[in-house]
C-alpha cells in the first residue's frame, strides 16, 4: 500500500432495497491533503462520506485508515473527527467550553486544556476574550471557527467536513474558504471535504472527486478537471458551455478531424489521446474560448450565428446566440480597446463564432 | 357633550393598549384565583364552627361587650395535634416516589420511542396517550378490579399456582394509580442527535456524552416535568381513595374530609394553607436550581 495513503476505499457500495445510494470502486485521499467530495444533492456524496466516517454500514467493500480495517468501526473508534453540517456545537457551553470538549472529556488539566483553547481560537482567527462568550451570541461566521476549532482540538489524523457552509452567505463563505485553506496549512491536517458548490471544492481542495447518480464520475486536481473534462457532465457542472455532438472522422497524431451532426459541417480538435475514427463524441467549447469574427477573419472552427441577447456583467460581455437551432454561448473580456467589431455586435445581429482546435475538449458521449 | 367624549377618549388613549387587553385576565384572576386564595388564608386564622370570615367578635354583654380580633393560631395547633401533618408526610412521600419512578422511566422510554421502536414510536405514543380519554376515576377502578382479590392478577397467580399478593389498599398500589395516571405529565426532551453524536466522535463516552450534553439540555423540560407531576400528586386525592381505602390518608383527603364531612372549615382551610405553601415552597427551591437564562439563550 502506498504510504502516502492515509484514508482508502475499496469497491465500497451502499443498497436501499434496489436503489444503489453509492458505488464507489476506489477511492483514496494522500496523507495532509485537502480532498473534496462534490456533486449535486442526490449524488452519493453524503452516503460516501457516512461511510468513510462510519455512521453508515456498507452494503459492501471495505474502508481503511493508514492500512487498517475500520469499515466496522462506528465514529467515535476512528481516528477522525465530524464538523457536522449543522456544527452540533453544545448551546449549554461557552466558546471555550466547546473548544474545550475534547480535552475535557479526556482529563486534561484544566490550564493546559485553556492554553491549548487560547490558540485554537487564535489559529480560528477568533479573539481570546471569546473564551466565556456564549454560543447563542455568536454569529454565523464565529459559530464555524468554533467548530473547526472543537474538531481540530480532538487532534485526530482526518478531519471531515459535511457541506459546513452551505448556509453562510457568499463573502463570508470566500473569507472562510481562504481561512480553513490556511488552517489547513497550518495545522497539516487531512481534510476530507464535502460540497455541493464545485467552486468550493475548485477554490480550496488539492484534490477533489465529483460524483453523479452514486457513482466517481472524475476524480483529480481542480486544474485536471477544468482542462480536461470527462464527460459532458463534468464539464457543465463547471459553468455554461456550449456541447456540439460530433462523429471522429479522420485523425492525424492528436490532430482530429470531426463531423457535426447538427450542423452538417466539420470541425477540428487536438485532443491528447483516445477517440478513434467512426467514435461519436461530445466536443465541449466553453464561453469563453469562442469569439466573435471579424469580416473575412480565419478561424480553425466557424460558424454562423444571429446574436439574440447581448449581457454586460461588468469584467465579460456575453452573447447568447442561435446556430441551427442551438443555443451557443460566447463571452469576450470587456476591456477598454475592445475592437469595435465585437462592441457593435447587438441581438439581432448575423455574425461569425469561432474558436481554435485547442480550444474544444472531446468527451465521451 | 362631544367635548366630554373626547375627554373620556383621552383617557383611555393613555393607558397602553396592553393593559387594556390584560385587564379581563387580570379581573378573573383576582375574582376566581386572588380572591378565594385570600379568604381560605384568612379562614385558616377562625376559631373552630366558624363557616365564615368575621374580623372581630364581640365579647361580653351589655356595657361590657367589646370588639376583639378574632383571628387565632389554634387550627395550625390543632393540624398536629390530631395528626393531620401524617397525612401531609404520606402526600409528600408518594408524591416524591412516584415523581421520581416517572423520572427513571420516562428516559428510556422517550429514548426508545426516537430512536429504537422506529416504525411503532406512532403506535406506542397512541397507547400511551389513550389512556387520557378515559376519566381518571374509571381508570383507578380498573386498577382496583386489577388487584383485588378475585380480580385479574389473582387469576394470574391462581393459573400460575402462585400465592396472592394482597396488594389491594397499601401504599404500593396507591403509587401503581398515582404513576399511571400522572405519566403524561413527566416528559423528557431528547436533544438533537448531532449533538449527541458530536459528543462521542469528540471523545466522550456514552455517559459522559448523558452527564455533559443530554441532561444539561433536557433539564428545563425535566423541571417542568418534576414540577407538574409532584404538584399534582401531592394534591392528589382518588388514587389514595379508591385504591387506598381508609388505610392510607393523603393530605387532600383529609382537606375534603375536614370540609365536608365534618363541617370544620377553618382546618380544612388551616391544611389547604400548608399544602399550598409546601408546594410554593418546593417550586420555588427547583427553580432556583434552573438555569433559564440559559434555556432562553439557546440556539
Amino acid at each position: 500500500m502506498d504510504e502516502d495513503r492515509i484514508l482508502t476505499a475499496t469497491s465500497l457500495k451502499k443498497i436501499y432495497g434496489s436503489f444503489v445510494a453509492a458505488d464507489v470502486p476506489e477511492l483514496h485521499v494522500n496523507k495532509g491533503e485537502f480532498f473534496t467530495i462534490v456533486g449535486p444533492s442526490g449524488s452519493g456524496k453524503s452516503t460516501l462520506l457516512s461511510m468513510l466516517t462510519g455512521t453508515t454500514l456498507p452494503s459492501s467493500g471495505k474502508v481503511e485508515i493508514r492500512g487498517q480495517d475500520v469499515t466496522f468501526l462506528p465514529p467515535e473508534r476512528r481516528p477522525t473527527t465530524m464538523v457536522f453540517q449543522n456544527l452540533a456545537l453544545f448551546p449549554h457551553m461557552s466558546v471555550g467550553q466547546n473548544i474545550g470538549f475534547p480535552m475535557d472529556v479526556r482529563g486534561t488539566d484544566e490550564a493546559k486544556k485553556r492554553a491549548r483553547v487560547m490558540s485554537l481560537l487564535e489559529l480560528v482567527h477568533l479573539p481570546t476574550s471569546y473564551y466565556d462568550k456564549a454560543i447563542a451570541q455568536c454569529s454565523g461566521g464565529e459559530r464555524q471557527r468554533i467548530a473547526i476549532a472543537r474538531a481540530l482540538a480532538n487532534d485526530s489524523e482526518i478531519i471531515f467536513f459535511d457541506e459546513p457552509l452551505s448556509a453562510i452567505d457568499y463573502r463570508l463563505r470566500k473569507t472562510l474558504e481562504v481561512e480553513l485553506m490556511e488552517m489547513h496549512r497550518h495545522t497539516g491536517k487531512t481534510f476530507v471535504y464535502v460540497t455541493h458548490s464545485l467552486e468550493e471544492a475548485m477554490t480550496m481542495s488539492d484534490r477533489l472527486t465529483i460524483m453523479k447518480n452514486g457513482k466517481i464520475v472524475q476524480t483529480g486536481t481542480a486544474n485536471d478537471i477544468y482542462t480536461r473534462p470527462q464527460n459532458e457532465f463534468v464539464a457543465q457542472f463547471l459553468g455554461e458551455i456550449n456541447v456540439f455532438t460530433v462523429q471522429v472522422i479522420n485523425r492525424n497524431d492528436r490532430k482530429l478531424t470531426l463531423s457535426s451532426t447538427e450542423s452538417g459541417g466539420n470541425f477540428t480538435a487536438v485532443v491528447p489521446k483516445g477517440h478513434e475514427i467512426g467514435n461519436t463524441a461530445k466536443l465541449v467549447v466553453r464561453p469563453e474560448n469562442m469569439r466573435i469574427l471579424r469580416d473575412g477573419e480565419n478561424c480553425d472552427n466557424a460558424i454562423e450565428a444571429i446574436v439574440s441577447h447581448r449581457l454586460m456583467l461588468g469584467s465579460r460581455i456575453q452573447y447568447e446566440a442561435e446556430a441551427f437551432g442551438k443555443r451557443l454561448i460566447i463571452e469576450e473580456l470587456s476591456k477598454v480597446d475592445v475592437d469595435s467589431a465585437s462592441l457593435a455586435v447587438g441581438a439581432g445581429d448575423r455574425i461569425r463564432v469561432g474558436w481554435s482546435s485547442d480550444g474544444g475538449i472531446l468527451v465521451d458521449d | 357633550m362631544t367635548d366630554r367624549v373626547s375627554h373620556h377618549r383621552s383617557i383611555l388613549a393613555r393607558i397602553p393598549v396592553g393593559y387594556l387587553f390584560g385587564l379581563p385576565v387580570v379581573l378573573y384572576l383576582l375574582l376566581f384565583f386572588v380572591g378565594p386564595l385570600v379568604y381560605v388564608i384568612a379562614l385558616s386564622f377562625m376559631p373552630e364552627g366558624l363557616t365564615g370570615v368575621s374580623l372581630t367578635t364581640t365579647i361580653g354583654e351589655g356595657e361590657n361587650a367589646r370588639q376583639v380580633l378574632t383571628a387565632t393560631s389554634d387550627n395550625y395547633e390543632r393540624v398536629v395535634e390530631a395528626g393531620y401533618h401524617r397525612a401531609l408526610w404520606t402526600s409528600i412521600k408518594l408524591a416524591t416516589i412516584s415523581t421520581t419512578i416517572l423520572l427513571l422511566i420516562c428516559y428510556p422510554l422517550a429514548y426508545g420511542l426516537a430512536k429504537t421502536f422506529g416504525k411503532l414510536s406512532p403506535i406506542l405514543t397512541l397507547l400511551f396517550l389513550m389512556p387520557l380519554f378515559v376519566s381518571e376515576t374509571i381508570r383507578l377502578y380498573g386498577w382496583s378490579l386489577f388487584f383485588l382479590k378475585g380480580g385479574i392478577l389473582n387469576g394470574i397467580t391462581a393459573t400460575l399456582g402462585l400465592p396472592f399478593p394482597e396488594m389491594m389498599f397499601t401504599t404500593p398500589v396507591i403509587i401503581v394509580g398515582l404513576v399511571n395516571i400522572y405519566f403524561p405529565f413527566m416528559l423528557f426532551p431528547l436533544v438533537d442527535d448531532t449533538l449527541v453524536s458530536a459528543s462521542r466522535d469528540l471523545g466522550a463516552s456514552r455517559w459522559q456524552t448523558f452527564h455533559k450534553v443530554e441532561l444539561p439540555l433536557a433539564k428545563p423540560g425535566l423541571v417542568i416535568g418534576i414540577m407538574l407531576t409532584f404538584v399534582l400528586t401531592l394534591g392528589s386525592m382518588s388514587e389514595s381513595q379508591i385504591l387506598g381505602g381508609q388505610n392510607v390518608l393523603m393530605i387532600a383527603h383529609s382537606v375534603d374530609f375536614a370540609f365536608s364531612w365534618q363541617q370544620d372549615w377553618p382546618l380544612g382551610a388551616a391544611l389547604s394553607v400548608l399544602l399550598i405553601v409546601i408546594v410554593l415552597a418546593s417550586m420555588l427551591w427547583l427553580l432556583s436550581r434552573v438555569d433559564f437564562d440559559s434555556l432562553f439563550r439557546r440556539l
